[in-house]
Parts: structure tokens; C-alpha cells; sequence
């Protein structure tokens, strides 16, 4: 009797459990996981998936959205044990999707982006960061690069508008003579008891990106190649300057109070509530601005120039992410035929109006899209040579050694020297043990 | 002396609703920014609102999707809890009265899942119910949850029968009843307490519980409760001390008042397990 | 005679085999249902883990890197995990110290009350059952630069220098989530040694007066001693969890600033999760088992002893 009782009890929570997964379908059904969580880009994904299978009746696309945290945790044990998805947006990358490839987990698309011409419309650099080892295993999407958002009336208060100047051949460009002009008007914002760069790197990948783009100003992107590709190394006196830089930032009060307690939406909020009078994040933050400030005619960005006059204007940039296709699907072509749907010229021009996201697709003709001013000028700034948003070209450890030194950093118990030999360290193990990006 | 007697009390009392208040400052502060707004929060933290808009728990409630994680929680909970007390009750039974040969070792063997860390099992433990078909399912999260608390569960209930007299049962025996009926005339009517203790305490553990889904669920859909306030801190680039706060008043609200109600049965059921 | 013996020894087979039979029944009976959850989802996966710390392996790879010993001496040179062990023995000794000092307090305050004791008790064990992503989050704020009360405290005596971010200091970070830890810990000690005063014997206490000593006499020489089995308890408690301790620390810093709040656990997790060495992860996972098991081992041993 009790017996009975005990496999009923059991075997009713293991039906309650279970009820609602595996329905039978007559339909070929491609799984996708992605990382549209944003209110925006999760429904432009909604449409386009409706509309792929209005034109294809047999097809039924399953999307689950993850964010980042449970992708990174999920989807490499998911492939490896065969129960992933059809197609996948991951962050490209030797900490991301460089595993997946070495284990063979990733379809090779090399030959599908000549048939189906993705080598002519997406931009190269892009698609480089989804090349390994000569071949290419995925579709970039979002371009994405560092930038300071300013608060046009608050330094026009300090009368400091006029140091903001075009860019020298991209007049749509706002940037400054030299990096003493932001010196100045951060002084000026501190001294009038603003804060003068809104800064929280509770989440330590913030100030990796301030480091990635002290990094591109004070050495460029041949620097960084050099090292990623050539002999060069983390423990060069450019890389310690470029930690010096964003310690001396620090040393002069430039960033928010105890940057390292601060989350990047609180970072964030003390910009868009005027307390602070810049913002060095990046472009994905764009939509973000125009939504959540009371005056978004009030802020602007710019690029901040290079600290040597050899190096053009540039800035740290990278994807997003990358989609994917899983070596072991079943449905490849659908896969691929749904890829080149969401990455035609038209649906480029939604990614820009209705997500604002730059999606990797060259010579669109944005002037004519229906899209803000800000988001135009993110645009412009995506044809700029580039240089890296280094998270996401990077090894974890490396990754970690960079994370740890913007924290340690903060509150003096590091310095440059030691976060600059430290990032030599984890690259030295790193390249020993293959776990780096190798593009060629 | 009576008069001093009455102060002395008096003294202690003030003191105790001072630390009393002391222990629930945190909380109260909390509770207080659900009600303000974020930039109310930002300008001046501890001023009470100007309007108390109560309207932002409902709307916590919708936009954190608590009603499907409060639904997730129970699928969960419930059925971990229902395993656990069955299988334990079953299992101590046996260590205790089924003259089972080894049971000594049996016993060990459930002693090594009550010391061990469970963070030194979650990478087999993913990899097994990814393996199993069981990731991102409740299913999978009941038997994960079940398994953790099943040796606690043993030695509760253990114990307890060890303090049975052993007369009752071997009357029962020399009557002829076997051990499924003493079990369920003898051994059961009388362990309602000591089960009741235990699902109380694993109800607490099995809401409360964090690593386990964090590693287990991925999908949104599927979170409880716990998970999904955890989830609600970041992610959307939006500044939300009005949403954790209202998340934080309605995950803990109904532990709260569920815990006043039944406080005799928590406060046993944490303390007893720990000085057997 | 003998066909007897011969007929009577087949009935002893026979009984012999019923008999097996029956036990095996009852184990399957009784230890059955419990052992078909905890067997394949915590024991089995506990050997793999041993067996995967000698191994390396990135999580998706399907080759495993059969490597000795390495993960073990690797910790051992390994700063943060140094660190780690470190922070979990700030975790055990302040767990120790503070809320059973609060909580022996309290007891013998709430032992004294007749009226309210209930409502007391209720109000100090509430932080017990109150779960640790939400007192993670609120002792968070609480300690958030910008709209924590503790920072508006601080600047309203006139020492805005102490309104830090404490969480992103990394010399703070480990004490300040120690005091939320403990804040979940005083009232469970206070129970406990509530419920050990109540077996203190009102005639030692009386003996104790007649012989004329103090107040702070009786309490050293009468209450304390007869507290100590409740002590042990509760530093066997304490150890084992400050030693297993994690969401707290994952959920207020996730270990940083630059590892500096780290415990082995979150560590461990990091590893095998973010940065991809699940055979690290799992030799520290072993490290930190034997390390739980030892110092349990030690404390009951110590306890019986004791008795």
C-alpha cells in the first residue's frame, strides 16, 4: 500500500514535471538560441522568424532566448552532447566560439560564403573575427565600438562646447584636438562638482573596454596586431602607458567614487540623470540614451583622438556576436537560407531602424533610413580603420588578468607594470596551450 | 526589589526591540525603496516617498514575471519535498528496524552526502542531465534537489526512530506483522511530526535554493523564484533599484509570513537536525 | 536419522535462500527509493568529479587529458586560490566569533523574558530562513555608494570618507559580505543557546548565589559551562559552512574586486564555468571536499570526546 502510494507520488511529479515538452510535429523544426533579450531586437527577431515561415509552410523556427550568462553556461555542453540547437548566436572568439570549433562542433561556412556571396556584402573585419584557422564558422552581426557620449548643456555651462570639432575628412564625426581638451573639460566638470566620467566597473568588462580604447589611442590597431599575430608582447611600455593613462584618470578624480561598487546601469543612470558630465562606454548604448534620457537632443558622442599624431581616428571595436550553425544539424540549409534572409541589404535596414544595431553588411545606404542623427553618425564611425574591443578577440585568462588589473588598479593595490605583465603571463600560457585566436 | 525586579525586565525589553529593530533595518529599507521611485532612490536613499505607489509591486510582479516563476517554484518544490519525506521515512525505517546487514555502511554512505560541499558535484551533475535529456527541465531539478536533500532528510528521520522504544516493534513483529505493516500501523502514525519538521525544512531549501537551478535551468521560462530575482539585478542596461527592491519584498513576503505561522515548526526543524 | 538430517539441512538451504531473498526485498524495499535518487545524482557524480581532477579538460572537447597530479600542485601555486583559502578561514573565524557572541547575549536576555519571547526569537531567526540572493541583494544596497544607507549614515556624522563603496574595495569587499553572512547566523545561535539555558539547572544557579557569587560568576562558572555542548554545535556548524559557503559571495561580488573576496567555491566555479578548466575545477571541488570532511571530522571527534 504504501508502496503504491510512493510510485504514485513520484510518478505523478515526474508527469507534472514533464507535461508540456515533446508535442509530435509534422513540421522540420530549426532550433535557434539566441541573445535578443532587448525589447527591440527580440522583436524584429520575432518578424523575421514569421515571415521566414509564412514563406516557407514546412518550416517551423523554435527560438529561446538567453541571455548571456546561461548561453555561456549551456550551449557548449548542449553541442557536445548533441542536443543543442540548429543555429546559434554565441560570441565569436578563442573563449567562446574557439572551443567549439577545435571540437568540431561548428559547421564550416567557408564555401557557403562564396555560393551565397556573404564575401561581397559583409565587411572583412568582421568576418575576420569569426575566421579560424583560414576558414570561416559563422555570420557576424553587430558592430559595435567604443565612444564618449557628452552632455552638450552641461559643457556648455563650463563654456567648453567649442573644443568639441568635426572630425578632419568625416565632418559627421564630433571629436577634440587632443587628449589635453578632455583633460580640460574633465577638470572643469570635476571643479564644478559633476562627475566627470560616469564609471561602473562593478562588472570588471567595463573597464576593459576603457583599456581597449586607451590602448587604441596610445599604440593603434597594428600595435595590437602585432602582438595578437606578430612577436609583439602585453609587457611593452605602450600597454603600461595605456594603463598609466587609465590609472591617471583615477589618480585625478576623473572617474565616479568607488568605481569598482558602481554596476554599468548605475555608471549609466549618473549620466543620464546629469550628474556626470561624459560617458566612455560604447555605441551599443545608443538606443539606450535615446530611451531613457528626459532631453535626448542633449547628448551626443564623440571619438576621442589619438594620443599620437601618426595614428588616424579610430576606436575599440568588435561584434556583438556571431551566429553559427552546429555541425551536427540536421537542418543546415535551412539554416543557411534563414542566415542569408536576416543578413540581406532589407533586412539590414531593419536591424538599423527597428533594433538599432549595425549589422556587418557593407555599403547600405543609411542616409536614406529612417534613423536618429546619434544613430547615423554610429554609422559613419563604423567605416573608420578600427582597432580592438579586446574581450572578445582574447583568452579568458587574459581576459581575467585585464579585468583584475581595472579593478586592482582603482584602489591602488597593482600598478601598471604588474596588471601590463600579468596580461603577458596569461597570453604566454594561453598561446602555449593553443587556446588563442588564430585567424590565418 | 520587586520595583527593581520590573525595571530590570523593562531594560531587557528595550534592549531586545533594539536589536529586534537593528535586525530588521536592512529589510525595512529595503521594503521602503519599493515604493519610491528611482530617482527618488538616487536623490535622497533613506527619505520615505513622497507618494507610496504600490502600484510598482504589481508591476514588479508583472515585468519580473514572478507569477511564472512562483508557479516554477512550486512544480519544484512540491514534488522535491514529496520525495524527500517518502523516500526518507522509507530509508530510515529500513537503517532502523529492517535488520538490514550493512547498514552501518549504508548509513556512511549518506553521512559523505551530508559533508560534502555541493559545489565538488554540479560539473558531473550538468554533464549527467544534460546526458539524461534532463537539462532545463523541473524533472531533472527535483531529482537534483531531491538527491541533495535526501541525506539530510535519512538522519532527521533516522534519529528520530532510533528514539522509539524498540519494544512496540518487536510486539508488532511477534504478532506476526511484517515489516510493511509496522511500518505503516506502528512506525507511521507516530513520525507525523518528525516529517512534518522535515518537509517544512526542505520546503525552505528547495524554494531558497540557487546553484542547482542557476546550473540547471536555462531557459527563462523555466526559473523559480529564487533565480529569477537573481536574474533581475542586470542584463537590460536599465537602472531598476525600484524592481529589485519590489522583487526582493515579493520573493520574501510569503517565506515571511509562512515562516511566523509555522515559526515553532522552522525553528525545530533547522535546529533539531543539527543537535542529533 | 539421517534422511532427517539430510531433509531438515535442504530446509535450512531452502530457508537460506528465502531468507536472502526476503533482505535483499527489504533493501530494495526500504533503501531502495532513496538510494535510486541520491546514488546516480549525488554519489555518481561525486566519484566523476574525483575521477575528472586528474584530468584536464575544456568542457566541450571529446578528449579528457589524462594529467596526475597537476590540478593539486597547480593549486598550490596558485594565488587566488590562496586567496580563496584565506578568505574562508576569515569566514570561519568571524562565523565563530561574532554571532555566537550576539547570539549567547541575546539568549540569556530572551531567557530572562517571559512576555515577547516568542515575537524576539521569531524577529532574529527571520534572517535564517530569509534566502541568501535576497540578503545578498539587500545587504548590496546597504552597502551601494550611491544610495546605501550606511554611505547617507556616514555622511551624516561628517564622515563622508567612510561612505565607500565597501564591495569594490579590495581590502573591504570579504569582511563586508562576512557581516551579511553573519547577520543570516546570529539568530540560529541564539535559538540554540536559548534552548541550552533552559536545561541549566535553577538549583546550580541558586547554589551558586548561596555561595554568594556574582552575577558574572554564575554566568562564568554555572551557565557557560553547561553551554558547552551547544558551542560545539555551533563551531561544527560554523566551519562546515564557511567553508561550503557561495551564493552570498556570488551574488554580492561574484568573487571580486580582482578575486579579492573569492572563496574556494566561487572560485571553483569560476574556474570550471568561465574560464573553462573543468578539471581544475574539480581537483579544487576535491581539495575543498576533503577539507570539509576533515574538519568535520576533527570537530565530532573532538566532540565525542568531549562526552
Amino acid at each position: 500500500m504504501k508502496r503504491v502510494t510512493l510510485t504514485g507520488l513520484v510518478g505523478s511529479a515526474a508527469v507534472v514535471c514533464m507535461s508540456g515538452s515533446a508535442l509530435a510535429q509534422d513540421k522540420t523544426v530549426v532550433t535557434v538560441w539566441d541573445q535578443f533579450f532587448s525589447d527591440a531586437p527580440n522583436a524584429l527577431m520575432d518578424s523575421f522568424v514569421a515571415e521566414f515561415e509564412a514563406a516557407h509552410p514546412g518550416v517551423n523556427i523554435e527560438r529561446n532566448v538567453l541571455d548571456t550568462d546561461a548561453i555561456r553556461a549551456t550551449l557548449p555542453t548542449a553541442l557536445a552532447s548533441g542536443s543543442g540547437p540548429d543555429l546559434f548566436y554565441y560570441d565569436a572568439g578563442p573563449a567562446f566560439l574557439g572551443p567549439l570549433v577545435d571540437a568540431g562542433l561548428v559547421a564550416d561556412l567557408s564555401d557557403e560564403y562564396e555560393t551565397l556571396g556573404w564575401d561581397e556584402l559583409l565587411v572583412d573585419w568582421a568576418v575576420e573575427r569569426v575566421t579560424f584557422n583560414d576558414r570561416i564558422w559563422g555570420v557576424p552581426n553587430e558592430i559595435e565600438y567604443t565612444n564618449v557620449y557628452f552632455n552638450k548643456n552641461l559643457l556648455d555651462d563650463l563654456g567648453l562646447g567649442n573644443l568639441i570639432v568635426s572630425a578632419a575628412g568625416n565632418e559627421n564625426l564630433l571629436t577634440l584636438n587632443s587628449m589635453d581638451d578632455f583633460a580640460t573639460i574633465l577638470t572643469a566638470a570635476k571643479d564644478s562638482g559633476l562627475v566627470p566620467v560616469s564609471f561602473g566597473n562593478r562588472d570588471p568588462g567595463r573597464g576593459g573596454h576603457l583599456f581597449s580604447y586607451f590602448l587604441t589611442l596610445t599604440a593603434g590597431k597594428d600595435f595590437v596586431d602585432n602582438i595578437l599575430f606578430g612577436d609583439g608582447t602585453w609587457d611593452a611600455p605602450e600597454v603600461v602607458a595605456a594603463w598609466e593613462l587609465y590609472k591617471q584618470y583615477n589618480d585625478e578624480g576623473f572617474y565616479t567614487p568607488s568605481a569598482n561598487a558602481i554596476s554599468y546601469d548605475e555608471g549609466n543612470a549618473l549620466f543620464f540623470n546629469n550628474r556626470a558630465g561624459t560617458n566612455i562606454t560604447g555605441t551599443w548604448l545608443v538606443a539606450d540614451v535615446m530611451d531613457q534620457v528626459a532631453d535626448p537632443e542633449s547628448i551626443d558622442f564623440l571619438l576621442l583622438p589619438s594620443v599620437n599624431d601618426d595614428l588616424p581616428l579610430s576606436a575599440a571595436a568588435g561584434i556583438g556576436s556571431t551566429f553559427a550553425i552546429s555541425e551536427s544539424s540536421d537542418n543546415k540549409d535551412i539554416a543557411l537560407e534563414f542566415l542569408d534572409f536576416i543578413m540581406s541589404k532589407e533586412a539590414g535596414q531593419r536591424w538599423l531602424e527597428d533594433a538599432s544595431i549595425v549589422p556587418p553588411i557593407a555599403d547600405l545606404n543609411s542616409q536614406d533610413f529612417d534613423l536618429s542623427p546619434m544613430m547615423q553618425r554610429v554609422v559613419m564611425g563604423a567605416s573608420l580603420p578600427l582597432s580592438y574591443n579586446l574581450d572578445v578577440v582574447m583568452p579568458s585568462e587574459w581576459n581575467d588578468a585585464m579585468k583584475s588589473g581595472t579593478q586592482s588598479l582603482l584602489d591602488g593595490s597593482s600598478t601598471a607594470q604588474d596588471v601590463a605583465k600579468a596580461q603577458q603571463t596569461a597570453w604566454e600560457t594561453a598561446k602555449s596551450e593553443g587556446r588563442i585566436w588564430k585567424a590565418k | 526589589m520587586i520595583e527593581r525586579k520590573q525595571l530590570n525586565i523593562l531594560l531587557l525589553h528595550v534592549l531586545l526591540t533594539f536589536f529586534a529593530l537593528a535586525t530588521l533595518f536592512p529589510i525595512l529599507i529595503i521594503g521602503l525603496m519599493a515604493f519610491k521611485t528611482n530617482n527618488e532612490i538616487f536623490a535622497a536613499p533613506l527619505r520615505p516617498p513622497d507618494v507610496w505607489r504600490f502600484s510598482q509591486i504589481a508591476d514588479a510582479w508583472v515585468q519580473g514575471n514572478f507569477k511564472t516563476y512562483y508557479l516554477n517554484s512550486i512544480m519544484v518544490s512540491v514534488p522535491t519535498v514529496l520525495i524527500v519525506v517518502s523516500c526518507s521515512t522509507l530509508a530510515a525505517y529500513g537503517l532502523v528496524f529492517a535488520r538490514l546487514k550493512g547498514s552501518r555502511i549504508m548509513l556512511g554512505l549518506f553521512l559523505l552526502g551530508l559533508i560534502m560541499p555541493l559545489q565538488a558535484v554540479v560539473i558531473p551533475l550538468f554533464h549527467l542531465q544534460v546526458a539524461l535529456g534532463l537539462l532545463n527541465t523541473h524533472f531533472g531539478l527535483v531529482l537534483a534537489q531531491a538527491a541533495v536533500g535526501m541525506p539530510f532528510g535519512v538522519f532527521l528521520m533516522r534519529s528520530f526512530m532510533s528514539g522509539l522504544p524498540r519494544e512496540i516493534i518487536e510486539a508488532a513483529r511477534i504478532d506476526g506483522a511484517t515489516d510493511v505493516e509496522i511500518l505503516r500501523r506502528v512506525v507511521l502514525p507516530i513520525s507525523t511530526a518528525p516529517a512534518m519538521t522535515l518537509a517544512t525544512l526542505q520546503f525552505m531549501y528547495s524554494w531558497n535554493d540557487f546553484l542547482l537551478p542557476l546550473m540547471l535551468l536555462q531557459d527563462p521560462e523555466m526559473r523559480t523564484v529564487t533565480l529569477g530575482l537573481f536574474y533581475l539585478q542586470g542584463g537590460t542596461y536599465t537602472l531598476n533599484y525600484t524592481m529589485i527592491s519590489a522583487g526582493v519584498l515579493i520573493t520574501s513576503a510569503p517565506i515571511m509570513v509562512v515562516f511566523f505561522a509555522l515559526q515553532r515548526q522552522f525553528i525545530a526543524g533547522a535546529t533539531i537536525g543539527a543537535v542529533k | 536419522m539421517q534422511s532427517k538430517t539430510y531433509s531438515s539441512s535442504k530446509a535450512f538451504d531452502e530457508g537460506r535462500r528465502k531468507k536472502a531473498l526476503a533482505l535483499i526485498g527489504r533493501y530494495a524495499l526500504f533503501l531502495g527509493p532513496a538510494l535510486l535518487v541520491y546514488l546516480p545524482f549525488l554519489l555518481y557524480p561525486l566519484v566523476q568529479t574525483f575521477v575528472l581532477s586528474f584530468h584536464e579538460w575544456n568542457g566541450v572537447s571529446e578528449a579528457k587529458l589524462f594529467v596526475g597530479l597537476d590540478n593539486f600542485r597547480r593549486a598550490f601555486d596558485d594565488d587566488i586560490f590562496r586567496i580563496s583559502i584565506t578568505n574562508n578561514g576569515i569566514w570561519v573565524v568571524a562565523s565563530i566569533a561574532l554571532p555566537m557572541f550576539f547570539g549567547l547575549i541575546l539568549a540569556v536576555m530572551l531567557s530572562k523574558v517571559q512576555t515577547g519571547q516568542r515575537v524576539y526569537t521569531g524577529v532574529f531567526f527571520a534572517p535564517v530562513v530569509i534566502n541568501l540572493i535576497v540578503v545578498g541583494l539587500v545587504w548590496g544596497l546597504i552597502y551601494n555608494p550611491l544610495v546605501g544607507p550606511l554611505g547617507q549614515f556616514f555622511r551624516a556624522i561628517g564622515y563622508p570618507q567612510l561612505a565607500q563603496g565597501w564591495l569594490g574595495n579590495t581590502s573591504t569587499a570579504t569582511p563586508a559580505i562576512v557581516l551579511a553572512g553573519n547577520w543570516t547566523f546570529f539568530g540560529f545561535c541564539t535559538v540554540i543557546f536559548l534552548q541550552g539555558l533552559r536545561t541549566v539547572n535553577p538549583e546550580q544557579i541558586e547554589a551558586a548565589m548561596m555561595d554568594g557569587a556574582g552575577a558574572v560568576q554564575r554566568f562564568r562558572y554555572v551557565t557557560v559551562p553547561a553551554l558547552s555542548n551547544q558551542v560545539t554545535l555551533l563551531v561544527v556548524i560554523s566551519v562546515i559552512g564557511s567553508f561550503k559557503v557561495f551564493d552570498i559571495v556570488y551574488v554580492m561580488t561574484k568573487g571580486g574586486p580582482s578575486h579579492a573576496s573569492e572563496v574556494i567555491a566561487t572560485y571553483m566555479y569560476w574556474q570550471s564555468f568561465e574560464n573553462g578548466r573543468q578539471g581544475y575545477g574539480a581537483a579544487l571541488a576535491v581539495l575543498l571536499t576533503l577539507l570539509v570532511a576533515g574538519a568535520s571530522i576533527a570537530l565530532v571527534s573532538l566532540r565525542e570526546r568531549q562526552n
